[in-house]
């Protein structure tokens, strides 16, 4: 066993050669990208920012791009993965913890954090797909506001009546209907200002129907996400009990490619099962339809808007495209008999 | 990853970060230095091209072992390039090494007014067009199809409908029955809705199917690949080789719409090959019209198309001389990997040159008794299936008298006198 004296000693060599060794990849990172390194607050993000903008341009070069920043990417996950599960290791290491006490190991909160991160789930759809719905919320709240006013002053108005008598006072029955009045102008009333027929009515019901699409779409991906999820958090409690499986054998990590392995493997099998399962097919073929569905209104929207302007629409270059194809087949066809006619003279 | 995270203290850690970061800077050094990746290097030259279709003939590397020319087709999801990845792995090139005279179809990348394109133009337009150009170009009456995933499917269905122009059908893990669910992508795209799909994007972007093949291992494709980069960070060669897959994989072209729908609907979810119910334009298509002789490979570890879709093939045709071949491995494998780089190509050869010109007899014996044509699909017969499927597991022995080992055939392929002895 190591004295105090030893141990600091050990510790400051250890930060001695820790801080030699950022010292020389600073300087050879300067000598490399001279111009962004050398001013960084966050060395590694502007050093790794520095290396994508340092690719030269093309095809193949914006893959090798996106290949090593998926490698910048993948390398945080593992010192996360590592830094999060690092605590149990140890006391695995140690053996100073019992199978019993994984129970209490995760924290659901930093567990989704975690999920969000190493799964790469769609985070950008997902932000995207909360703001919409937030979009939706705040339009439906200024559509149900001046119901819900109304409906107070009503009730208000009520309230203060005589409740002795059997009918409110006129004036009461005036606020009540001028109130009924301009909560319905504010609203639905506002159909009566636009034509009925024509266009503009056509637009308007699509554009109602992409919202609603929209909205399926939103409940339907925030169900598959859950869903991903919460498998994503079985996973996890399929890696801690076999965890507790091997505390129970008494064994441990050498190092820690052996748990990333069993972490992958673990969870790979749990997602295996959810994609077999009816459940994730019917799930995610409801998000998918409504999806698309969403993006063919979308689509007949702006055909719509576009459709005064003159430039092709989508439907009419399908209909090129169509009359292109039967013209390709025909001409095909004709070249062939042509052929065959000449082989036979 | 060698020692890291040898133990669990600080130090260690410290020790790891550093080596990550050194691989880091070194493999950015590289990376930045890397403009080109190259794929697909033997030289071919371009015999024949129709819309965005190309047909290439591979030049010679030795002198011909078979009469018969190749004509390979590939999957319409990826590019063909696959099979010429790198030089020292290429499976193009093993087989111009063996002396193999190949074609190979390129189906270019698809653009919106491609989008109408089904099945029938496919196969009884381009393919039925490239077979046309082998024939004229190689001046063989008959060339032997190689099909390889859909690309095999797509040669099966040519085979039946063509018997007269092929001289061998070649498959290599080509999926035939639909029916099973034993891989994700077939239980997934039996309840897909195709015509979403399809009207959406009219011609499905690749990126839209790499999504899915990236989610039968999500945790595997997604991170771990990228993990183990590290190891390969620091080396040149195998960073490029990294890179070269990498691009393979994502250069994804787009999916013809009508074809692709055709395809979900018709096979994957009504499995109408296998119960003889597909049509192509006013063709039915009818595997058991397929009578020449056949070579069905397919990967055992295959997690794409699985071996219950590939081996009830040699239950559907009706050739006598039909041989099943187990490669141990995954699908990607059977190209790409070290051990099919030796083991494939001469299986390939040594079967295409004991079939070569009028010598189909010569064949591998057929102890088969019982008709081809008796067996049916999982689907069409649940009690045929189970028959089937138990007569395709013991398919190496039976039905080429001997299992097929690359061990015991590599030597012979450039033994002058095995060539004489099959050259008649």
């Amino acid at each position: 066993m190591e004295n105090s004296s030893d141990y600091f000693d050990g510790w400051i060599k250890t930060q001695q050669q820790a801080i030699t060794a950022l010292r020389d990849q600073a300087l050879q990172m300067q000598s490399y990208f001279k111009n962004s390194a050398s001013t960084a607050d966050n060395p590694f993000s502007n050093w790794s920012k520095a290396v994508l903008d340092a690719f030269p341009n093309g095809d193949d070069a914006n893959l090798t791009k996106g290949v090593f920043n998926k490698t910048l990417f993948n390398t945080e996950v593992l010192q996360k993965l590592y830094e999060f599960w690092q605590p149990l290791l140890k006391a695995i290491s140690d053996k100073s913890i019992d199978s019993a006490s994984y129970k209490n190991f995760t924290d659901p909160d930093k567990l989704k954090q975690l999920y969000d991160k190493l799964f790469n789930f769609d985070t950008d759809a997902l932000n995207q797909l909360q703001k919409q719905t937030s979009q939706y919320n705040d339009v439906y709240r200024q559509f149900s506001k001046p119901w819900t006013d109304a409906a107070k002053t009503q009730a208000s108005n009520f309230l203060q009546g005589d409740f002795s008598q059997s009918e409110m006072t006129p004036q009461a029955w005036l606020q009540q209907m001028q109130t009924a009045y301009a909560t319905f102008e504010k609203t639905t009333g506002k159909i009566l200002s636009v034509p009925t027929l024509g266009k503009d009515r056509e637009k308007m019901a699509l554009f109602s129907k992409y919202t609603k699409a929209l909205t399926t779409f939103a409940s339907r991906h925030q169900e598959y996400y859950q869903l991903m999820q919460t498998t994503g958090y079985e996973g996890n409690q399929a890696v801690i009990k076999a965890l507790a499986e091997k505390v129970e054998a008494g064994e441990k990590f050498e190092k820690f490619d052996d748990f990333f392995a069993l972490w992958i493997n673990t969870n790979e099998k749990v997602f295996y099962k959810l994609f077999q399962s009816k459940e994730f097919n019917e799930r995610r073929n409801a998000m998918t339809a409504a999806g698309f569905n969403a993006r063919k209104l979308y689509n007949e929207i702006i055909e719509g808007q576009l459709s005064d302007l003159p430039i092709a629409r989508r439907s009419e270059m399908n209909e090129v495209y169509k009359i292109i194809y039967d013209l390709r087949k025909q001409v095909k066809s004709l070249q062939s008999q042509i052929q065959d006619l000449k082989t036979q003279h | 990853m060698n020692s890291l995270f040898s133990s669990m203290d600080a130090k260690a850690t410290l020790k790891y970060l550093n080596e990550v970061q050194s691989k880091l800077m070194k493999g950015a050094e590289l990376l930045t230095d890397i403009e080109e990746i190259d794929v697909g290097t033997t030289l071919k030259e371009l015999i024949y091209a129709e819309d965005k279709l190309e047909l290439h003939h591979y030049k010679p590397l030795a002198s011909k072992s078979c009469g018969i020319p190749i004509m390979v087709t590939y999957a319409l999801v990826n590019r063909a390039y696959m099979l010429d990845i790198q030089p020292d792995r290429s499976f193009i090139r093993n087989l111009l090494n063996m002396g193999l005279d190949v074609y190979m179809i390129d189906w270019g990348y698809p653009t919106q007014a491609d989008r109408y394109l089904n099945m029938d133009d496919y196969i009884n337009g381009y393919i039925n067009n490239c077979v046309e150009a082998v024939r004229k170009h190689s001046k063989s009456d008959k060339v032997t199809m190689m099909g390889i995933c859909q690309g095999g499917t797509f040669s099966g269905i040519y085979a039946a409908l063509y018997p007269e122009k092929v001289h061998n059908l070649i498959t290599l893990v080509a999926p035939f029955d639909f029916a099973t669910n034993d891989a994700l992508l077939f239980n997934w795209s039996k309840d897909m809705d195709i015509d979403a799909l399809v009207d959406a994007y009219g011609v499905v972007p690749g990126d839209v199917m790499n999504e899915s093949y990236l989610m039968l291992m999500p945790f595997n494709l997604n991170i771990k690949k990228y993990i183990d980069m590290l190891e390969v960070l620091e080396d040149k060669d195998k960073l490029i080789n990294f890179l070269r897959m990498e691009k393979w994989i994502f250069d994804s072209p787009g999916q013809a719409g009508e074809c692709l729908r055709q395809f979900v609907k018709d096979l994957y979810q009504g499995n109408k090959l296998a119960k003889g119910e597909l049509k192509l334009g006013d063709k039915t298509v009818d595997l058991g019209k397929i009578t020449m002789p056949i070579l069905n490979i397919y990967a055992s570890a295959d997690h794409l198309v699985p071996p219950a879709a590939t081996k009830p093939f040699n239950d559907l045709v009706s050739s006598k001389d039909k041989t099943l071949y187990e490669f141990k491995g995954g699908h990607i494998g059977v190209f790409v990997g070290s051990r099919s780089q030796k083991e494939l190509a001469p299986v390939i050869s040594k079967w295409l040159i004991e079939r070569d010109g009028a010598a189909p007899a010569r064949a591998a014996p057929v102890k088969a008794k019982e008709s081809p044509k008796k067996a049916a699909p999982a689907s069409a017969k649940p009690a045929a299936a189970k028959s089937a499927a138990a007569k395709a597991a013991k398919a190496k022995t039976m039905e080429s008298g001997k299992p097929i080992s690359a061990k015991n055939i590599v030597p012979k392929v450039f033994s002058p006198s095995f060539k004489k002895s099959t050259k008649k």
